[in-house]
Formats: C-alpha cells, sequence, structure tokens
C-alpha cells in the first residue's frame, strides 16, 4: 500500500475515532440535543470514516491490477 | 441496560481504533492486520453506530426523555394528578398504558409513519427549547385524532358497552365527533398548580 494509501488509511480511522467519541460523549450525558448531535454527526463521521478506508483498499486492488 | 451495553460497545471500538490507528504501518503489511483494519475501522463501528442509534431511538420514546426539559415538567407532573377524568393522570395511574413511553403511548399517531412523524415532531421540540420561542401555552400540532384513542379502546367492552358511546359510535369511528368533546380534560394542569396530587397507598 502507498504512502498516500497509508494516509487515507489513517484518516478514515481519525474520522471514525472522532465519530465514535461523539457517540459514546453524547451517551453517558444523554439528553435530547447530545442524542440529536450524536445521530447527524457522530454517525455520520463514522460512516465517512470507514468510507475513506474503503476508498483506500479500493485503490491499493487497483494499484495491484487486482480489480 | 441497553444503553450500558452500547456504552461498552462504543469505548471497545473506540479504544480498538486508537490501538489500530497507532499500528497501521505494520497492520498493512500482514494479512490478518488488514483484516482487523477492516473490522476495527469499518464493520464494528458501523455496526455499534447503528446499535447506538436504534437504542436511541427507543429511549427516545421514554417518559424520562420528554421530561428532560423543564417546560415539560408540570405535564409530567399532570400524571399524578389527583383527578379520575384527567385522561393523562387516569391512563397512567391505572396502568392503561406503559408508564415508561406514557407521553407517547397517546401523543404518536398509531398509523403507517406514526413513529417518523413524532420523531420528526420531538426535533422541533428540540429546536424550540435551545435556539426558538417556548409558547407559553402548548397546543397540539393538529387536533388530536380519534384513532389514537382507538387503538386501544375500540374493542374494548368498557368503551363498546358505555352508554353514552352508543348513539355516536358511528361518528366516533369516522373521527366526525372527537372523543375530547366528552373527555375534555387531557392534562389537569389546576391540580399540578394547586398541588392535588394522587398518591398510591400500599394495600394493608
Amino acid at each position: 500500500m502507498s504512502i498516500n494509501n497509508e494516509i487515507r488509511v489513517r484518516r478514515g480511522l481519525a474520522l471514525t475515532m472522532v465519530g465514535l467519541a461523539i457517540q459514546l460523549g453524547a451517551k453517558l450525558h444523554w439528553t435530547p440535543l447530545t442524542f440529536v448531535f450524536a445521530a447527524s454527526v457522530g454517525v455520520p463521521l463514522v460512516i465517512a470514516g470507514g468510507f475513506l478506508f474503503l476508498t483506500a483498499v479500493w485503490r491499493t486492488l487497483k494499484e495491484k491490477g487486482a480489480v | 441496560m441497553a444503553q450500558t451495553i452500547v456504552i461498552v460497545a462504543l469505548a471497545l471500538c473506540l479504544a480498538l481504533a486508537v490501538f489500530l490507528y497507532r499500528g497501521v504501518p505494520s497492520l498493512l503489511q500482514a494479512h490478518w492486520g488488514k483484516l482487523a483494519l477492516l473490522a476495527g475501522a469499518v464493520v464494528l463501528p458501523v455496526v455499534t453506530s447503528a446499535g447506538s442509534v436504534a437504542v436511541g431511538f427507543s429511549e427516545s420514546s421514554r417518559t424520562r426523555f420528554c421530561l428532560n426539559c423543564h417546560e415539560m415538567q408540570n405535564h409530567g407532573k399532570s400524571l399524578f394528578a389527583n383527578n379520575p377524568r384527567a385522561l393523562a393522570a387516569a391512563h397512567y395511574q391505572n396502568r392503561l398504558i406503559d408508564r415508561d413511553t406514557a407521553c407517547y403511548s397517546c401523543h404518536k399517531d398509531y398509523a403507517m409513519y406514526g413513529d417518523i412523524k413524532a420523531k420528526l415532531n420531538g426535533l422541533r421540540h428540540v429546536y424550540v427549547h435551545y435556539l426558538g420561542t417556548i409558547p407559553e401555552k402548548f397546543e397540539l400540532y393538529q387536533p388530536y385524532p380519534n384513532s389514537n384513542c382507538l387503538h386501544c379502546h375500540a374493542d374494548a367492552r368498557r368503551f363498546i358497552e358505555a352508554q353514552p358511546h352508543a348513539g355516536v359510535m358511528d361518528k366516533l369511528l369516522s373521527n366526525q365527533d372527537s372523543c375530547l368533546t366528552c373527555h375534555n380534560v387531557a392534562h389537569d394542569m389546576p391540580s399540578v398548580q394547586t398541588g392535588n396530587f394522587w398518591q398510591a397507598q400500599a394495600p394493608e
């Protein structure tokens, strides 16, 4: 995997970590506002992180001619 | 319980993501490392987040969630009003509804999109609470539909055999006459203001 893709994996993981941290914080301080914030910001961040990771995997597979 | 499980799962996922983040270069060299990254960066966080949202939606139907906002607390107190004719109090005190979801049981429509509509209204409430102007007097967004009452009462013997219902049954079923025309005390706020509450007595 190239350096660029390694950075993408790290970025994806970083977004996932922020998303998970937001959701965890919301669960520990459970109010209507934190629930809305976790669902509208935390969850999309986790999805974006996963998407970045899968993009990096896809690029690597393409570089290797696997797809 | 479900909230606790979600908290633990989120904490574990977060710890795993931090661990993986620190070891990305070496993990990318090994086959099992790539699988661990896939699990820790995509599968587990997405599954846990889905669980978190599902539990959140379930929690947001609870009475204690609605009463989180101080402006709803008098309505919460009205569940204990000493007035058997007040609908909220009668349903709560006689256990006609699940006490944990008292608000939701009566204030959500039982139609196909009732849950979604209730959640969107809840979102509106959150907006008004934090960013809008809280009205002096609360009003429903639309007239209270009989279908919400009939969802439970339509085939109940006490409802069917009640004499006052006999002459207006068709109109009640078709929503032409509102149940609230006669059952006109929903939340007994005067009792809340005067502190006239019902207290359950332990059987002797």
